[in-house]
């Protein structure tokens, strides 16, 4: 086993390293790598060092950043919920968030970054608390298809709703744009933003894992265990609010990161989540890098939206385990 | 209630019933008889419960035949069989908002046209069904509202509704307690000894089953071990080899039927 | 309760009469109950004549059997897979008809839709029609494993919908704009430019399906009860469930195919109406139909006229009704 993980260590890690690099060095125009080393370290004014230190550094570290966040929000959630397609996206909680974020956008007093991210917050909070309505009932209730349906009916609700306030503030098309998500206005403020919010509530939650393995066995067996899952539920999912409002501010709604990810970890080294939270964020990363490299070389020059690459991922994963579980 | 003309009888022959592809029942043959009370026991997956899911046509044989008054189920319509065999599962889903009484009344639905409503002989027979379980009192009471014991003699009185001379229950006492296993085994045998109908039963507790059976069929491994009256097949050789335990049994009080009253575990 | 039921079909009955007058009254052009009811008998001056006959009208008649028709889907699928929150909107085979109408409108960029053409108005239902029915072979075959458990099906269906929302936005990213707002309208659900052509379309169809629907309702009653008990009554489950799903599917696929995705209605009107007459399907089908009815009426109205001169669809505004409903139902239910 040990062994194992040190693999995937290294695995994750090297791709995140590539991606990373592969990132900054291609686009739409290529950049070498040295250019690239030298605008970290030895930065001078010329457009290519200005490309990566202002576009695409803050792009690429941005797409790592959110990609390991919303990958261990869904290994947290599946471990609480007990559900293992229970997923921040799956459950409403991005798009609580995105509409908010819609109505920030549409009414005139924007507050620029800060605004966008609190306005996230709020809609992330507000939908939040649902999600954890419906999970505080018994666990004997929350068959997945319950869970399932209502996280798709508090996800049209939320869309619709952001649907109606873009069309009366003649935005509907932006809106588009929110819900497919994307890195295209990466900057380094969100970098601090996702390094600061997600960073402090990522490492609260890694230091959660041994309750979360504990919550997962059951109601019964928790209790017996002297772990209250209530009171776990409520605090994971409060850190999850703020996780998921700072992704939603940066690349709006990308979903399905937090299912694929945890789960094809979960066939590899177990369903320890003290291992497994640590690596979903690690290849979280490395995915959505990755994702984002193709959004942005598919269609040159145009960017196709990068939730559509999760989505290709997700939606196949998604059947399968419905398929699986359901035997 | 209805005056039989020819009774049904079961009869099962060379069956074999797979799950998934793990054999449950390699090959059985076994004859169930009329107007007695059958219970079915064994361990734990030992295939009792396959068995009667095969008879009662939820489960599809992979070979074999299963005879019901000398046809094969598959060949019988199967509106048709409802009206000879009713079947009760072991949990079966409880509807919300339905009312005893329409509960009750679904009994009615293979005799029924699609848009006709209950005629005097459906209520007739709705009526009696309620009162021989002893649930008049609770037919305007919602299903869900029922204690465990009241549902379960309101789904009895859903198969009776049935007007079948063959009744078919995957273990009708489970989750209950003693007084009311009791009470809903003594419901059985008084409608097969005024009806004649005939009960089969898959049954957990051994002593309830060597009591209220006429006819018993022990099963392991999808095998059958033994059958035929409790006197004769309930004895400490044949339950080694069916639970593998040892058993101590005495004759109860009015000498008819066997009593276990305790067991070790085989060395 | 054989009075209770009497009078709640006269309510309900009572009650979408009102709300198609009230429907026929609002708008830009607005009316007079006399005027209304004077048009309607003939004596209407000749704009009058227009926006009665040929704007509210059929928009009202549409949209009764656009309830009829999602209500009763609704109706089956919470039958068939015992679970309560089932609905035709969620689980893929509403979106499968926006997709396609979709991909037909960003095919021909140019037809705006204040240039709608004859061939489109018919074009657009077949090709939702289309999709719709694509979408459902889909759910069914990546549902099928040993058979179709109504379960899984239903998971699978919430997985297809979100893919095909996904390929939707990639669609409306690169759209014009004048083509983006017309595909929204089918996106979230709108009767706007409802004919009577539309009409001619939904309603042989919806009334076919409806009664075959309610033919079969006692059979619906025993599903309901499990598989076990419903094999142990006489129904053939797996077959009379693969029907029930066909017509399922049929009746939103056509409901899809004027009014677009409207999700909730499937579920608000079988809700309603099982509160008021009981689970028993002979009673509840047409109760919630006249419900849903109701429901896409006022709604329907509301989006009209609450922002004029917009228009929000119809969808939205259900969804805005739908959702605190359905959250109500999941906290309630034990």
């Amino acid at each position: 086993m040990k062994r194992k993980l040190i693999l995937m260590i290294c695995i994750g890690f090297t791709l995140v390293a590539t991606g990373l690099m592969v990132a900054t060095c291609v686009g739409a125009k290529n950049i070498s790598l040295k250019t690239v080393f030298d605008s970290i370290f030895a930065f001078e004014d010329v457009l290519d060092m200005q490309l990566v230190r202002n576009g695409r550094l803050p792009r690429a570290l941005s797409t790592a950043l959110v990609g390991g966040i919303l990958s261990i929000a869904g290994a947290m959630m599946q471990g609480v919920t007990r559900n293992p397609i229970a997923e921040p996206s799956m459950m409403g909680m991005t798009q609580g968030a995105t509409l908010v974020v819609a109505i920030a956008t549409v009414s005139s007093s924007v507050f620029g970054l800060t605004g966008n991210t609190f306005a996230a917050l709020i809609g992330a909070f507000a939908s939040g608390i649902m999600v954890l309505l419906f999970s505080m009932q018994k666990a004997a209730n929350m068959s997945i298809s319950r869970l399932l349906l209502a996280g798709t009916a508090l996800s049209t609700f939320f869309l619709s709703m952001a649907s109606v306030i873009a069309l009366l503030g003649n935005r509907s098309q932006e809106l588009a744009f929110w819900i497919s998500g994307g890195f295209r206005t990466a900057t380094w403020k969100n970098v601090m933003m996702l390094l600061i919010v997600g960073g402090i509530c990522t490492l609260i939650a890694l230091t959660m894992s041994k309750k979360i393995n504990i919550v997962s066995l059951g109601e019964e067996v928790s209790i017996g265990l002297g772990v209250h899952p209530t009171k776990v539920r409520i605090t994971t999912i409060l850190l999850l609010i703020p996780m998921c409002a700072v992704c939603v501010a940066t690349a709006g709604n990308i979903g399905f990161v937090g299912l694929v990810i945890p789960h094809i970890l979960r066939k590899i080294v177990g369903n320890d989540y003290r291992r497994l939270m640590p690596l979903s964020f690690l290849f979280g990363s490395a995915l959505l890098i990755w994702a984002d490299i193709a959004a942005r070389m598919v269609n040159l020059p145009y960017e196709t939206p990068i939730g559509l690459f999760t989505a290709l991922l997700g939606v196949p994963m998604f059947l399968y385990l419905v398929r699986k579980e359901n035997s | 209630m209805k005056q039989p003309t020819e009774k049904q009888d079961i009869k099962i022959k060379d069956l074999k019933v797979c799950y998934d592809h793990t054999v449950v029942i390699p090959s059985m043959n076994l004859s169930i008889p009329k107007d007695k009370i059958t219970m079915i026991i064994g361990s734990n997956g030992c295939g009792k419960s396959t068995l009667l899911k095969s008879i009662a046509r939820i489960l599809k044989p992979s070979q074999g035949e299963i005879l019901i008054n000398g046809t094969e189920i598959k060949k019988q319509a199967p509106k048709e069989l409802a009206k000879k065999m009713a079947v009760l599962p072991q949990s079966p889903t409880v509807p919300t908002g339905l009312l005893v009484k329409e509960l009750v009344a679904y009994g009615r639905f293979p005799y029924q046209s699609p848009l006709g409503g209950l005629k005097a002989h459906d209520l007739e027979v709705i009526d009696w069904a309620m009162e021989s379980t002893g649930i008049m009192d609770l037919k305007d009471r919602f299903v869900d509202s029922l204690s465990g014991g009241q549902r379960q003699r309101a789904w009895i009185a859903m198969a009776l509704a049935q007007e079948t001379e063959i009744l078919v229950l995957d273990e009708p006492t489970t989750y209950l307690d003693m007084s009311h296993q009791l009470e809903i085994l003594q419901l059985l045998q008084k409608l097969n000894q005024e009806n004649k109908t005939t009960i089969v039963i898959v049954l957990h507790e051994l002593n309830n089953a060597a009591k209220f059976a006429d006819h018993i069929i022990g099963m392991k491994d999808g095998k059958l071990v033994f059958e035929g009256a409790p006197k004769d097949v309930i004895t400490a050789e044949n339950l080694r080899v069916l639970y593998e335990i040892e058993a101590v049994l005495q004759i109860s009080e009015n000498g008819e039927y066997p009593i276990c009253t305790d067991f070790e575990l085989l060395k | 309760m054989k009075n209770r039921i009497k009078y709640v079909f006269f309510f309900s009955f009572a009650v979408l009469i009102l709300s198609a007058l009230i429907a026929l009254m609002s708008g830009s052009y607005a009316m007079t109950i006399g005027e209304v009811v004077n048009t309607l008998f003939g004596n209407g001056s000749k704009a009058q004549n227009v926006v009665i006959f040929d704007l509210r009208l059929p928009r009202i008649c549409v949209a009764i059997f656009v309830g009829i028709a999602l209500s009763t889907a609704g109706c089956i699928l919470q039958g068939v897979t015992k679970n309560p929150l089932a609905e035709p909107g969620m689980i893929g085979i509403n979106a499968g008809a926006a997709l396609a109408v979709v991909m037909l409108i960003s095919s021909r960029s140019t037809a705006y839709y204040n240039a709608i053409s004859m061939s489109t108005i018919y074009l657009m239902p077949l090709v939702s029609f289309l999709g719709a029915f694509l979408v459902s072979l889909l759910i069914y075959f990546l549902s099928y494993k040993k058979g179709v458990k109504p379960t899984r099906l239903i998971l699978v269906g919430i997985g297809v919908n979100s893919g095909v929302n996904a390929i939707i936005t990639l669609y409306q990213l690169n759209m014009s704009k004048g083509d983006y707002n017309q595909a929204m309208t089918w996106i979230s659900g709108s009767l706007w430019g409802s004919s009577w052509v539309y009409f001619k379309i939904v309603a042989p169809v919806v009334i076919l399906l409806f009664a075959i629907v309610y033919y079969k309702s006692k059979t619906l009653d025993v599903l309901a009860l499990g598989d076990e008990l419903a094999t142990g009554l006489g129904i053939s489950v797996a077959k009379e469930t693969r029907v029930f799903l066909v017509l399922a599917v049929a009746l939103s696929a056509i409901a899809t195919s004027v009014a677009g995705n409207i999700a909730f209605l499937g579920l608000l009107g079988p809700h309603i109406g099982k509160r008021l007459v009981g689970p028993k399907h002979r009673r509840l089908i047409p109760i919630a139909a006249l419900i849903s009815s109701c429901l896409i009426l006022i709604a329907d109205t509301a989006s009209r006229n609450l922002f004029t001169p917009l228009e929000i669809p119809v969808g939205i505004t259900l969804s805005v009704i739908g959702v605190p409903y359905f959250i109500y139902l999941m906290m309630k239910e034990k």
